[in-house]
């Protein structure tokens, strides 16, 4: 008599197991594939892949507007905002240059000493390109446009957390977010792209002191 | 069984074709035809043979489970990115939403109508709901594509919407009419007192 309620869990156990398995097997797929069901997205998942905050930058030499060499991963005492560009961009990019200029903007207050605003070309655009850009944006003291100065930027850029993608028609597609790096050389928070201005200004602040 | 070998055949010759690249090449083409496609030739193998998975299958909820993990991981725009950029992923996509359909076939009659319905329900809000995300998020969401193919995707999920909810709110009210017509039929060949 007593073994009857016993049967009858484990049929249910049985009768439940291949529903349990299959939506397991799903969710366990899904969990590994988003990091934890962090990063949706191909650009989140670079972000996730280039490992947790705060991070040591990649050493990622690169030459500036004026043909200067510098490595943006350098502990090198000063704070770095660093944001990929994309000069021949048909999509989101001037927004995104538009706002970290505005952004470059209000933060003007802060020596270029102390913090730096960068833009990466992911395209490897010459040295007077970039001075041409720079100028066509006002030229500000405390924005450098810079170009990886060797062949892997792409490896250094997907190093320091941001995706990029050749597409097959020629144009690239990458991540737009802002990559605080500290005077240490560690990357210290990553402020989204699509945030309100007043707020990305405000975290700036905060992560400088 | 002929049947159903007949619509695997040809899938494993779409698959395998040039058409296959061609359907993930842009946005709406892989969100909007190959996803349906690889999903309706899973549904068609199997919904013509009718047969019922009985087997490990309660209430027709592995078979759910199948369907809804599949659509669930290739909703993800990641994994949009990788279907978009490897043929190999591409083609799991296709095994596993031509899988979806033919178990979901398998397994509908025996899902509660109160799950099925809740289903339909859901599919046609989150194809309102996806319809907008992409016409409206100002960033990209897949990294393969670009800003106007994932508009026009939102623009097509929000056209093809009205129909989805139409086909959701006629087989409800097609299933309800059926069960009452059943009901009355059963009241008038009970025996009287």
């Amino acid at each position: 008599m007593s073994a009857a309620p016993g049967r009858s869990r484990s049929r249910r156990v049985r009768t439940a197991l291949p529903v349990v398995l299959v939506a397991g097997a799903w969710l366990a797929l899904a969990a590994w594939w988003t990091h934890g069901f962090t990063a949706f997205t191909f650009f989140s998942a670079a972000m996730a892949e280039a490992g947790p905050l705060p991070r040591p930058a990649p050493r990622f030499p690169v030459i500036d507007q004026a043909g200067r060499h510098l490595d943006l991963g350098a502990a090198d005492g000063r704070f770095r905002l660093v944001q990929a560009m994309y000069v021949r961009c048909p999509d989101l990019c001037p927004l995104a240059m538009s706002r970290l200029q505005r952004l470059a903007a209000r933060l003007a207050d802060v020596p270029p000493e102390r913090l730096m605003t960068v833009s990466v070309s992911v395209d490897h655009d010459p040295p007077d390109r970039l001075h041409t850009v720079w100028k066509a944006y006002g030229a500000p003291a405390n924005w450098t446009f810079v170009t990886p100065a060797g062949e892997d930027g792409d490896e250094a850029l997907r190093a320091l957390g941001i995706g990029i993608y050749r597409r097959p028609d020629g144009l690239i597609n990458h991540a737009v977010d802002i990559f605080v790096i500290d005077p240490a050389g560690r990357v210290v928070r990553i402020l989204p792209a699509d945030e309100d201005l007043a707020k990305t200004a405000a975290a700036v602040r905060e992560v400088i002191g | 069984m002929r049947w159903a070998a007949g619509v695997t055949v040809v899938a494993l010759l779409l698959a395998l074709s040039p058409v296959a690249r061609w359907l993930v090449a842009t946005m709406p083409r892989l969100l909007l035809l190959a996803v349906p496609l690889w999903f309706v030739l899973g549904l068609a193998a199997t919904a013509g043979g009718r047969r019922v998975w009985e087997r490990g299958n309660p209430h027709g909820l592995t078979g759910l489970a199948w369907t809804l993990g599949a659509f669930g991981f290739w909703m993800i725009p990641r994994s949009v990115d990788a279907v978009a950029s490897s043929a190999l992923v591409a083609g799991l996509m296709a095994a596993s939403l031509f899988a979806a359909g033919a178990l979901l076939a398998a397994s509908w009659r025996r899902v509660p109508f109160v799950i099925r319905g809740a289903l339909g329900i859901q599919g046609a809000a989150m194809t309102i709901a996806l319809g907008f995300i992409y016409l409206g998020y100002t960033a990209l969401l897949c990294g393969t594509f670009n800003l106007a193919q994932q508009r026009q995707t939102g623009v097509w999920l929000l056209r093809l919407a009205p129909v989805i909810v139409l086909i959701v709110v006629g087989a409800g009210a097609r299933a309800l009419h059926l069960a009452a017509r059943q009901r009355s039929r059963e009241r008038l060949a009970a025996p009287t007192a």
